[in-house]
């Protein structure tokens, strides 16, 4: 039947036409389908570094997000540099080196941070204190130092532990009793999140995030509108043996979330946890009725700055002091498995407990 | 256009839909995700997940040691090493991971593991603090 009337021929070509455009669209439409969750096919740089004893976690969108990773972890690396107690030419190194005998110049990056943690002790009562550091170096917690130091030892290291007896000045500082010892691990990392995100936003990016061993900070939202969804760790996975279990979800976008917990270091000892959050006033790891407790605030640098005092602080204490500082909205994980939001995060907060073991009352 | 035109348009319209929607739910169960090992930030070794209940082990390299991997089920963990080159075991008491936003570390080798890909519908974590 090849002989084909000239109506046939029109049908059979305007078939054929049809078949090809929804062929086309067809197509158009599954690529679409097929491309990434970034929906915008904006490129992302990812990495993983290692500095200020932890892994830092970035990711970044954006053409230049590669350049911007490498030029975050150079400048992180540099900070830890000035601020560890380990490096000998640091701040904090020489600062520790001449405590009981004289002031130490200082960088303004390193008073800066220094007087962050002055305010933030006077606001706690001292529930956090940088000059915890000989109490810390005893315990060794998370090095392979680590046990439990003998009471005499504690009894005799725990009057070196005074923020008052840390002296500062415009552009130095000084420790007044000899043996006496800063140690900013519970504000560095908070500090170089916000320098962090200085660095990202210089560079034009507009979605990012980086998580410094616990202390994450976030830049906009996601390239396809949506905010990040940030996991509350679970402090007591049930299967010990299995990853990063989580209790809940918060969203947020251009906020740091930082979760200071008993379960980030520690070891145990005949069925006692020893966690590596020093309550300045016993020199024992904590013992209030947190497990864990999440900040999320404008500030990465405010978020750690406070997160530790508010963990030693306990639940009661510690959400008088958010609420009297304004800004801040928390999660909190109590020893008995209850979780707590403050009420900027009612609507926000998700339970999300596969454990099924925690309690969460709005 | 003449009737037998508009059907045939008609079910070519829908069976083009069809395959939309076939296609689309098959891209939901998604392609293998892939374990990531990296040492230093470098990608030392991309491992197929194995999603068989047949235990399968994997050697990596790490400044000049080896290192094991043990994907079974879907998940993995990091087997454990002696104690001169991983002093605290943080890495191998971690146990099993099985999601992308859970990662394996080991600070002192600076190596770390986590899972690439074969996103699944509810598991949009970004990150963990």
């Amino acid at each position: 039947m090849l002989i084909v009337k000239k109506q046939t021929q029109k049908r059979l070509a305007s078939i054929v036409l049809m078949i090809m455009v929804t062929g086309i669209l067809t197509a158009c439409n599954t690529s679409t389908a097929t491309t990434s969750n970034g929906s915008n096919k904006e490129e992302v740089a990812e990495a993983d570094g290692f500095a200020m004893g932890t892994v830092i976690l970035q990711k970044v969108y954006g053409a230049n997000g590669q350049a911007t990773i490498d030029e975050t972890m150079e400048r992180i690396k540099s900070l830890e540099a000035l601020l560890t107690f380990n490096a000998p030419e640091g701040d904090i190194y020489q600062l520790n080196d001449n405590a009981g005998k004289k002031n130490v110049e200082l960088d303004p990056v390193t008073l800066k941070i220094i007087n962050k943690a002055q305010e933030v002790a006077e606001l706690s009562n001292g529930a956090f204190d940088i000059t915890i550091g000989p109490i810390v170096k005893s315990w060794g917690i998370g090095t392979e130092q680590e046990r439990i130091p003998p009471k005499e030892e504690l009894q005799k290291l725990l009057p070196l532990v005074n923020y008052r007896d840390l002296v500062v000045g415009e552009n130095s500082a000084g420790l007044k009793k000899a043996g006496q010892m800063v140690d900013l691990g519970g504000i560095a990392k908070g500090y170089a999140g916000d320098e962090a995100l200085q660095i990202y936003k210089k560079n034009g990016i507009k979605s990012a995030f980086i998580n410094l061993g616990g202390n994450v900070v976030t830049l906009g939202n996601k390239p396809d509108g949506s905010p990040w969804t940030v996991g509350i760790r679970n402090p007591r996975p049930q299967d010990a043996a299995s990853g990063q279990q989580i209790v809940g979800i918060v969203t947020v976008a251009d906020k740091a979330v930082t979760t200071a917990g008993d379960d980030q270091r520690f070891f145990e000892k005949d069925g006692v946890r020893y966690h590596h959050i020093i309550n300045p006033h016993t020199g024992y790891p904590a013992q209030s009725d947190l497990m864990s407790v999440t900040l999320i605030t404008d500030s990465s640098f405010n978020a750690d700055a406070f997160d530790t005092a508010v963990f030693v602080l306990g639940l009661e204490k510690g959400k008088e002091l958010i609420q009297k500082l304004g800004g801040i909205e928390a999660v909190f994980i109590t020893t008995d498995k209850k979780i707590y939001v403050t009420d900027g995060l009612k609507g926000n907060f998700k339970l999300h407990d596969e454990s099924n073991e925690y309690q969460y009352n709005e | 256009m003449k009737k037998f035109e508009k059907i045939i348009a008609g079910v070519i319209l829908f069976l083009s839909f069809v395959s939309i929607g076939i296609m689309m739910f098959s891209k939901s169960n998604a392609p293998n995700s892939n374990v990531v090992i990296k040492v230093n930030d470098k990608v030392v070794k991309e491992i197929p997940m194995n999603n068989s209940s047949e235990s399968k082990i994997y050697d990596f390299n790490f400044n000049d040691h080896i290192g094991q991997v043990e994907l079974k089920n879907s998940k993995v963990r990091i087997l454990e090493m002696s104690r001169d080159l991983c002093p605290n075991g943080i890495c191998s008491k971690t146990g099993w991971i099985d999601k992308t936003y859970q990662s394996i570390v080991c600070l002192p080798n600076k190596i770390t593991i986590t899972i690439q890909g074969g996103k699944e519908k509810g598991d949009e974590i970004d990150v963990i603090p």
